[in-house]
């Protein structure tokens, strides 16, 4: 009896440590298998052995969850992040219209913010290459996940939760079928770009396919999307009501990853942007007069040729590398026409060149950023460039430094600087930022995060 | 006098009681549908104050009743699973399972057909529906038309595991009640393919396909080497105890397993 008994915890405590935790129990029918087959165990002993695995895994916390038996795959993430901001800019114009009206000459605008953002989401996948994914985010924009603390309503009082509704930044089907990944739905960016083009919270809407085929040190990559920019549903109105196309954004993007025997690797993707449709509910282009131009723009003169190219390399054991983002607006002329400046037709050109060392992964690691930008007026979609660095701006011409660090795995201190002016005096900083002015001019921005990724 | 009488009534009443004694077994048709009605008879001529009632209506109900208490004995053709084991602790139930006999399941099909055997990818392609038509396998050109057992079977999920990498069943396949059912089928339509437990092999009709050149037999299955090998069990809640206990033991005695044996199963000694 007293041999059974020893023989029984030898191989409860074997099986469990083999299994490396509770939480693994389940899966320890191949090591029972092998047991049985080596003549460790009878049948019957591997039998009631699993029983009693599983027996012990139900009353884990892993053990509580009853999942559909079509998932492979299931994945839980997020991040929470707290952060203070300082922005400001100046106006270029006289002081604005509401300082004059309030009897002010400043002609400078400040903002503190102390700000917060939650991401939740998971993903998973099923058999024959299918997967889904979802996040739920805060922050109603589409280039921001951010809550500004502070809220008061009369209704609800201080630190109301009035800005802290939780919106669904994604959700997602898809399928992989070898080289080919097709997805649809509200999707993380699935486009090799920078903030100079894109602004990294936006999700965007549609369908993507990707293909990605290695093949020795290379690696070829093409991504095509069909998004929809504005939806605006009737086309065929009862009545007399007005007739609308949907707003399409397309995009094409074909290019390469080559890895070289030192480490080093370098990538280009060649990328166009074109756009059907005006998106007609949104702010058409204004013009430089004030006050004319802090709407939402119109996607109207946009054709864009796009190349973001990387070359990554070690740097004294270091991570490192450096980037450049040029594009080129073919249709900049007609975009200045709408604007009513016709005469601006060679605002064409955005580029961004920048060098970043080290990798913020791992507890003590660091990682520093720094870029210089200049983005002309008619050159990239004000509506997709990055809401922070530049306040969601063209026309405007500056740099932007960052330095991360790792406190402890997954949570990262960050701090961001940016500085930037106008460039073209005569033309507006297009864009509808935080900076109440059309003519924004030295414009800066300070931030500090603590993030608290999982 | 009076109180003889009622004591000798009380005493009677105690002996029908005890000679009238039923015993509860449901779960699996692979060992409900013949091997558990055979070994009920042979258990009741030599115990014959016993009853039995006897559902087979799949493995997934014989573990449902252990953990509900609607049976004594629940037969299952599978393993419990992760969900039940966890379903029987919460309610103060602990699953013991109790190896009856060993089993293989083998893949039919109609005996003209001109198939003799398929490797472990080609079934998988069947009955997952990646493969429709026999030309594709060997066999004479026909849309395959696959025949599987309903979802509450433990043939069911244990085919799933152990051929089909745990993917779903071709939509277009039809499933069946029982053994006995797949078989009439299968021997019916010359397109036809299936899988049946080792007790529903010798079925006129059919045949059986090797797998990976290896047909389900008792060498094979005792040694593992056929693919679909398994146990089957009968599930108590703890250790069996009265005449489930005794029922078990007669199972495992040398006259059980000649029955497990003439049956068709393997027996575990």
């Amino acid at each position: 009896m007293a041999t059974k008994s020893f023989k029984w915890l030898a191989l409860l405590c074997g099986v469990s440590i083999g299994a490396a935790s509770l939480a693994h129990a389940q899966d320890s029918g191949p090591l029972i298998d092998t047991l049985v087959k080596k003549g460790v165990l009878t049948d019957q002993e591997g039998e009631d052995l699993r029983v009693e695995l599983l027996k012990d895994f139900g009353t884990s916390s892993a053990g509580k969850l009853n999942l559909s038996s079509a998932l492979t795959e299931l994945k839980f993430y997020g991040d929470a992040r707290v952060r203070y901001e300082y922005r400001t800019g100046e106006s270029g114009n006289t002081p604005v219209a509401s300082a004059l009206a309030a009897g002010s000459t400043n002609n400078t605008q400040e903002r503190n913010r102390f700000r917060y953002r939650l991401r939740f989401g998971f993903n998973g996948k099923f058999h024959d290459g299918w997967f889904f994914g979802t996040r739920l985010e805060t922050g109603v924009g589409s280039r921001s996940t951010n809550s500004t603390a502070g809220a008061v309503t009369a209704a609800n009082g201080v630190t109301s939760k009035d800005n802290n509704t939780l919106f669904v930044g994604q959700v997602y089907i898809g399928r992989t079928v070898e080289d080919f990944t097709f997805t649809a739905g509200r999707m993380p960016n699935p486009f090799v770009t920078t903030p100079m083009v894109w602004d990294d919270d936006i999700n965007p809407e549609g369908l993507v396919e990707q293909w990605q085929h290695e093949s020795g040190n290379v690696t070829w990559k093409a991504n095509l999307g069909q998004l929809l920019y504005e939806g605006s549903g009737t086309t065929n109105p009862i009545g007399t009501g007005i007739s609308r196309q949907n707003t399409f954004l397309w995009v094409a993007q074909a290019g390469a990853k080559v890895k070289f025997n030192n480490g080093s690797a370098v990538q280009v993707m060649p990328t166009y942007y074109g756009y059907s449709g005006s998106a007609t509910s949104m702010t058409k282009l204004g013009t430089t007069a004030a006050g004319t131009n802090s709407g939402i723009l119109r996607p109207t003169g946009l054709s864009i040729i796009d190349i973001p190219a990387e070359y990554s390399f070690k740097l004294g054991g270091l991570p490192a590398k450096v980037w450049v983002d040029y594009a080129y607006n073919m249709d900049a002329e007609d975009r200045a026409a709408a604007a009513g400046r016709p005469t601006f037709d060679g605002e064409d050109t955005a580029y961004q060149l920048g060098v970043g060392v080290g990798a913020a992964k791992v507890k003590g690691d660091w990682e520093a950023k720094l870029y210089y930008q200049s983005v002309d007026a008619f050159a990239l979609d004000s509506n997709l460039v990055d809401s922070d660095l530049f306040d969601s701006r063209t026309n405007m011409e500056g740099f932007v430094t960052s330095f991360s660090y790792v406190l402890s795995n997954g949570v990262t201190a960050k701090f961001t600087y940016a500085n930037a002016k106008r460039k073209e005096q005569n033309l507006a900083s297009y864009g509808a930022g935080d900076i109440a002015t059309p003519n924004l001019d030295n414009y800066q921005l300070f931030q500090a995060d603590l993030n608290v990724k999982f | 006098m009076k109180k003889s009488i009622l004591i000798a009534s009380a005493l009677l009443a105690s002996v029908v009681s005890a000679s009238a004694q039923k015993l509860v077994i449901k779960g699996s048709d692979t060992l409900g549908a013949k091997l558990v009605p055979q070994l009920a008879e042979e258990y009741k001529a030599s115990h014959p104050g016993v009853s039995f009632e006897i559902a087979a209506e799949g493995s997934t109900t014989g573990i449902t009743a252990i953990i509900d208490g609607t049976a004594q004995i629940g037969m299952s053709s599978r393993r419990a699973k992760a969900t039940e084991i966890s379903a029987a602790t919460a309610k103060g139930v602990t699953m013991k399972p109790i190896i009856v006999c060993y089993d293989g399941i083998a893949v039919i099909v109609n005996e003209k057909s001109p198939l003799a055997g398929l490797n472990k990818r080609q079934v998988e392609q069947i009955f997952t529906g990646d493969v429709t038509d026999f030309s594709a396998v060997g066999g004479n050109p026909g849309a395959i038309s696959v025949y599987t057992r309903n979802t509450s079977s433990g043939t069911y999920s244990d085919f799933k595991d152990l051929a089909m990498k745990k993917r779903d069943y071709a939509p277009s396949s039809q499933k069946m009640a029982g053994n006995e059912q797949i078989v009439a089928e299968v021997a019916k339509n010359p397109n036809g393919i299936g899988y049946v437990g080792l007790a529903y092999i010798t079925a006129p009709g059919i045949k059986v396909l090797t797998v990976d050149g290896g047909l389900p037999n008792k060498e094979s299955v005792l040694a593992k080497k056929y693919p679909y090998a398994r146990p089957t069990f009968y599930y108590t809640n703890g250790e069996p105890t009265g005449e489930a206990a005794k029922f078990i033991e007669f199972t495992h005695s040398d006259a059980g397993q000649v029955i497990v044996t003439k049956v068709g199963f393997i027996p575990v000694k």
